[in-house]
């Protein structure tokens, strides 16, 4: 059986220094990089033969729909379940996001990116048992936007390329924005629409955006972002001007 | 708060400990717990929702298909009389009579409420929600997103559910319950970040958390699935029931072995897909069982009819239930006429246009892309049968969801009854919803009939984390990674599609066996986000549900639904008076036992059972 290497930035505890590691373990074609992960977990020995710690590292469906296994796969922020490894140049770097802290290895802390959504009332507050629930009907554009904002899977992607998105700024980011003008495109969305322009325009808002577009490349769900920034910059606008004019 | 020093491992104090106290705590953040959560925030209550993974990274995210309720809107014949008897036909009669009552009648309000939070379904060329066709579902029934019904679903319900007041505890296992005399008062967790033990003092919990897959080998499951609403309900007495029913999805990915098990969804072939064998034969309908053959088409002719649009036509035989499915394309494969990686065709290629596949599957057409380097517009996928889906599960009552313990409500997948001895496609994500939303209303009766509030015994809480960090404590033992693949193995290769005494006994014996690694396993390091730890701490669960499984499938002396037997083949019209019920015993050893079914109430008997003809024309 072949092997490949893995290179490993690790760290113990949040506070702790990094440091790399590699492994070699055994491989055959087809394999994703979350079963070669999996491999160092059953056997935790690094490539000099040493006995470590397992690797840790976020994982969930394992079929790309959920967005928990984000890392950078060799320098470039990918899904470790739907990455396969043939088409990686060996040694395969994997590294922890970079705009999140660490807690542990491959493993950060996203909270910032839920609370922005909290922050930004990502959500419909429509009554309960609204009989007229479900009678609006979205035309076929309306339809097709609102499916694609609507495939973002959360996995930080998009805020892992964005030279705004770091900790010296407050940036909400492309993914925010995105979920924005999804709940936007929807007439119980748009009933509370000031309130969350509203955040907007604060700093962190979406005047930050700096317009270079890597969300766009970088999101694995291929969702246009630039796009969705641009119309809720629009909007931003034209709420501004109605405010102004009151 | 102090900080833990686990090695040595020394408890003084139970103010060590972060005590968070709720109304309710729901334990699992996927479609039932969501929505349990709802409607505990919406009644008025404090609710707290632990989750083992991040908020959204739930298995529901997973489901593709889409949520079956008879609207009627691409056909309008259907009706809840219709779902109802599809369901119970397809779980062989063994349903719960009242939970599949009201999970027929309530869905179309449920999927109305997600249009309402925020949920847009796909739509028909005249604007209504759109609805495809599903194994065992007479009508097209299934309201869905593309192939990520699923992703709409959680997005939706997580960001209501926020908005309603829902207190979330992200990466948090629960370990075990507490309780208050006889009365549940909460429970114990650990934060898998940083090792920390929490205590969750409650009223009522509701377990919302999904089956225990992770026990076999090839299964669709992700890591989360290892039954710890089994194990821990188990623990505190409550009874299981039904747990011999393990549903086999017929399409899972084959190739590459690193990916084996992955759903491919029924979509495919609710959209058209068919199965051949390496003789390029339609097989199906060498399968059809004697019960369904007046309602599917026998020829290539009349099912390709039906998927024209031809409503008088029958459905094609690919869309029989999942186990006739699975067992069918096993079938094939032991008999020499699989695929080259042990698995069968599924086409789609040659039956719809390319563009439409994109359209209508575009997950499928990605992973398979992706995975195993196939254009399904072009090729052929190959698949085989997956360990899914827990027929079985915490005995509840119908409608307040609430177990054989006070205060402890199960909903979804962890719950058993619904769904008898086989589920139908598209009525997973209904029974989330409905039943979520009864277990959230079933806590609300029982906590304010309350008089007073539970009290939480130290003495439970030290021996809970006793039990945890003896497995760090230890000196030296088993590899948890290890035996969990041991564990795999056994039930893969002994309690699998086709089951026979001899190899049931064994399992039982191996299990044993297991159950001394499992005392004497291990993880090295410290608490701090350790994945030996955590892996470590789930084998008990995935044991006792494993367990429980091949126990009632070595008393179940028939074949029904997803559980079939060699030895006793057919359905055996003497046990379909009994479920088989296990729970733990005052010696501390599995009690397993026959207990008789309630008699079903006149009406809905005559539903089930009535010709489909009588139904839709509302004789009936």
């Amino acid at each position: 059986m072949e092997t490949i290497t893995l290179k490993i930035k690790r760290q113990e505890r949040p506070e702790a220094p990094y440091y790399w590691e590699d492994f070699k373990v055994s491989y055959t074609p087809g394999m994703t990089v979350t079963a070669l992960l999996t491999q160092i977990q059953k056997k935790p020995i690094n490539d000099r033969g040493e006995a470590t710690q397992s690797v840790v590292y976020e994982n969930g469906c394992c079929q790309g729909a959920c967005g928990a296994c984000t890392m950078l796969i060799n320098g470039r922020p990918r899904l470790a379940c739907s990455t396969i490894a043939d088409h990686l140049s060996a040694p395969i770097v994997l590294e922890p996001l970079t705009k999140f802290p660490v807690i542990r290895d491959l493993v950060v802390d996203r909270s910032r990116f839920f609370n922005d959504l909290i922050r930004a009332s990502s959500w419909i507050s429509s009554d309960f048992n609204n009989p007229d629930a479900g009678l609006v009907i979205p035309s076929e554009s309306i339809q097709k936007s609102y499916r694609e904002l609507s495939s973002c899977t959360f996995c930080g992607s998009c805020l892992e390329a964005c030279p705004q998105y770091n900790s010296r700024s407050s940036f909400v980011g492309a993914a925010v924005i995105g979920q924005i003008r999804l709940i936007h495109l929807l007439p119980m969305g748009r009933m509370e629409a000031s309130q969350r322009l509203s955040i907007m325009m604060e700093e962190g808002g979406v005047e930050d955006c700096g317009h270079v577009g890597n969300c766009v490349k970088a999101c694995p769900e291929g969702i246009d972002l630039r796009s969705a920034i641009a119309r809720i910059e629009r909007e931003v606008t034209v709420e501004a001007v109605r405010r102004l004019l009151g | 708060m102090g900080e833990y020093k686990i090695r040595p491992y020394i408890m003084t104090d139970i103010s060590e400990i972060t005590t968070f106290e709720h109304d309710v705590i729901i334990v699992g953040a996927g479609g039932a717990g969501l929505r349990a959560a709802i409607e505990s925030c919406h009644q008025g209550l404090s609710t707290g929702v632990v989750c083992k993974s991040l908020l959204g990274k739930a298995h529901t995210v997973m489901a593709e298909g889409g949520m079956a309720a008879a609207m009627g809107n691409v056909d309008a014949r259907d009706n809840w009389k219709i779902h109802f008897r599809d369901t119970m036909r397809g779980g062989k009669f063994l349903n719960n009579w009242r939970m599949a009552e009201r999970h027929a009648k309530e869905a179309p309000d449920r999927v109305r409420e997600l249009e309402e939070w925020g949920a847009v379904f796909d739509r028909t060329l005249s604007g209504l929600i759109s609805q495809r066709n599903f194994g065992g579902h007479r009508y097209p029934r299934l309201a869905h997103v593309g192939d990520r019904t699923g992703l709409e679903l959680i997005r939706t319900l997580q960001d209501y559910a926020i908005h309603q007041g829902m207190k979330c505890y992200m990466e948090c296992t629960a370990l075990d319950l507490l309780k208050d005399g006889e009365r549940v008062s909460g429970l114990v967790g650990y934060f898998r970040e940083t090792g920390r033990f929490v205590i969750f003092k409650a009223k009522a919990v509701v377990f919302a958390t999904g089956g225990a897959g992770k026990a076999w080998q090839v299964t669709s499951n992700s890591w989360e699935y290892t039954g710890d609403g089994y194990g821990m309900a188990y623990e505190a007495g409550a009874d299981l029931m039904d747990m011999e029913f393990t549903q086999f999805h017929p399409t899972g990915m084959v190739w590459p072995p690193s990916v084996r098990g992955i759903l491919v969804t029924e979509g495919v072939r609710g959209d058209g897909g068919i199965l051949l064998n390496n003789k390029g034969e339609r097989f199906m309908f060498g399968y059809i069982p004697p019960k369904f053959a007046a309602e599917t088409a026998d020829t290539v002719e009349e099912a390709n009819r039906w998927l024209a649009g031809d409503k008088s036509a029958r459905r094609p035989p690919e869309l029989l239930t999942r186990d006739v499915v699975a067992r069918a394309i096993n079938a094939e494969v032991k008999g020499g006429r699989g695929s080259p990686h042990g698995g069968v065709f599924l086409d789609i290629a040659s039956r719809v246009p390319a563009d439409v596949i994109k359209k209508k599957l575009p997950s499928m057409y990605h992973q398979f892309k992706e995975l195993a380097e196939l254009d399904i517009t072009k090729e052929p996928m190959e698949v085989g049968p997956t360990c899914h889906y827990f027929m079985g599960g915490i005995r509840v009552d119908p409608d307040s969801q609430m177990s054989t313990i006070p205060g402890l409500f199960a909903c979804g997948e962890c719950s058993g009854g619904m769904h008898g001895a086989n589920r139908l496609g598209g009525n997973s994500l209904s029974d989330l919803i409905v039943f979520g939303r009864l277990a959230g209303l079933g806590a609300k009766e029982y906590v304010r009939s309350l008089k007073n509030s539970p009290r939480i015994n130290e003495s439970q809480v030290f021996s809970i984390i006793k039990r945890a960090t003896s497995i760090l404590n230890r000196e030296k033992g088993t590899n948890p990674y290890l035996v969990h693949e041991d564990l795999q193995k056994v039930m893969q290769d002994n309690v699998g599609i086709m089951r026979q005494e001899e190899e049931m006994k064994k399992a039982l014996i191996e299990l044993e066996r297991i159950k001394e690694s499992v005392s004497q396993v291990k993880a090295e390091g410290t608490s701090q986000y350790n994945a030996a730890w955590h892996k470590a701490l789930d084998l008990r669960n995935l044991l006792i549900s494993a367990e429980a499984v091949t126990r009632g499938a070595l008393m179940r002396q028939e074949s029904r639904g997803g559980h079939a037997r060699l030895d006793y083949e057919g359905e055996r019209d003497e046990w379909l008076a009994y479920n088989v019920v296990s729970r733990k015993g005052s010696d501390g050893k599995m009690v397993v036992e026959k207990i008789k079914r309630p008699e079903p109430p006149e009406e809905l008997k005559k539903i089930a059972y009535a010709k489909i003809e009588d139904l839709e024309i509302g004789k009936i």
